[in-house]
């Protein structure tokens, strides 16, 4: 196996475990160092972990802040994101949190991104 | 037979004994039990010392010079190679003497069984995200994540 990809397993064994990790300060420590990295495969774990997640915090990280998540300005790392939120059993809390962002006090762009995706979800 | 001429026989014997041996060393062999089974060599089969001569012709005069001249060389070839492997086991001691200074200097108990302990447990780390998440605690994690990007980035830049 060659060095990078044994670095890039690494990556994404911590970050899982992070998600996996009951202690909800995980949360914080993904959002400041994962979303937070200028590598856009370490924006990529991280968004996909906090989906994963699956809680109101979580989400809310990769959904209603400008510049993560589905709100990327990598198209690979908002795209691997709704991927993640579509492919999650249970849509309920990603819905409602969808639902706060489009009404909620936030900028146009996070606004209309958050309305696609909730179209999307309802769709699928 | 007469003793008068018994004794002029054993004088002539005396006196002109290769007359005698030709045909002594023709008739009679004294080693027949041991040597060419029985067979009377009667011919010279060497080879003359004079004709081996004759055969060494001016040619092979030069050949055989340059012979000479070659063992000749030899000898300061070998000489040469004896030099060279004077050298080389002064090298040889010369290096195995640093060896040895650096294994009396540079390698202490303390570091070899921090060395054997480091790769035994990177045989036995685990970066299972089931394991992590249950060993470790959220800053053991942070810690570890920001390691890992920094080696991805030195990696990958």
């Amino acid at each position: 196996m060659r060095e990078i990809e044994k670095k890039t397993k690494k990556l994404n064994n911590i970050i899982d475990a992070l998600s996996l990790h009951e202690d909800p300060s995980s949360i914080a420590m993904l959002e400041e160092i994962g979303t937070n990295s200028s590598i856009d495969v370490v924006r990529e774990m991280t968004s996909r972990a906090l989906v994963r997640k699956n809680m109101e915090d979580s989400l809310k990280v990769v959904i209603s802040n400008k510049g993560k998540g589905i709100n990327d300005l990598s198209t690979v790392v908002a795209m691997s994101t709704i991927n993640e939120l579509l492919s999650l059993e249970n849509k309920d809390m990603a819905m409602k949190i969808l639902s706060d962002t489009v009404e909620g006090e936030v900028e146009d762009d996070v606004k209309d991104n958050a309305r696609s995706v909730k179209a999307l979800m309802a769709l699928s | 037979m007469e003793i008068s001429s018994v004794r002029e026989n054993i004088k002539s014997r005396l006196f002109n004994s290769t007359k005698y041996e030709t045909v002594v060393s023709n008739k009679s062999n004294p080693f027949k039990q041991t040597s060419f089974k029985g067979n009377v060599l009667s011919a010279d089969v060497f080879e003359s010392a004079t004709k081996a001569a004759k055969e060494c012709a001016p040619k092979n005069k030069l050949t055989m010079s340059a012979l000479v001249g070659s063992i000749s060389n030899f000898g300061s070839k070998i000489q040469a190679g004896i030099e060279s492997i004077v050298a080389f086991g002064n090298r040889m001691k010369e290096g195995f003497s640093n060896t040895w200074n650096m294994l009396n200097k540079d390698i202490s108990l303390t570091e070899v069984r921090s060395a054997i302990s480091t790769r035994w447990n990177s045989m036995f780390e685990t970066t299972n995200p089931k394991v992590l998440a249950k060993n470790k605690t959220v800053d053991e994690l942070g810690t570890m994540l920001n390691d890992a990007i920094a080696d991805y980035s030195a990696i990958a830049a």
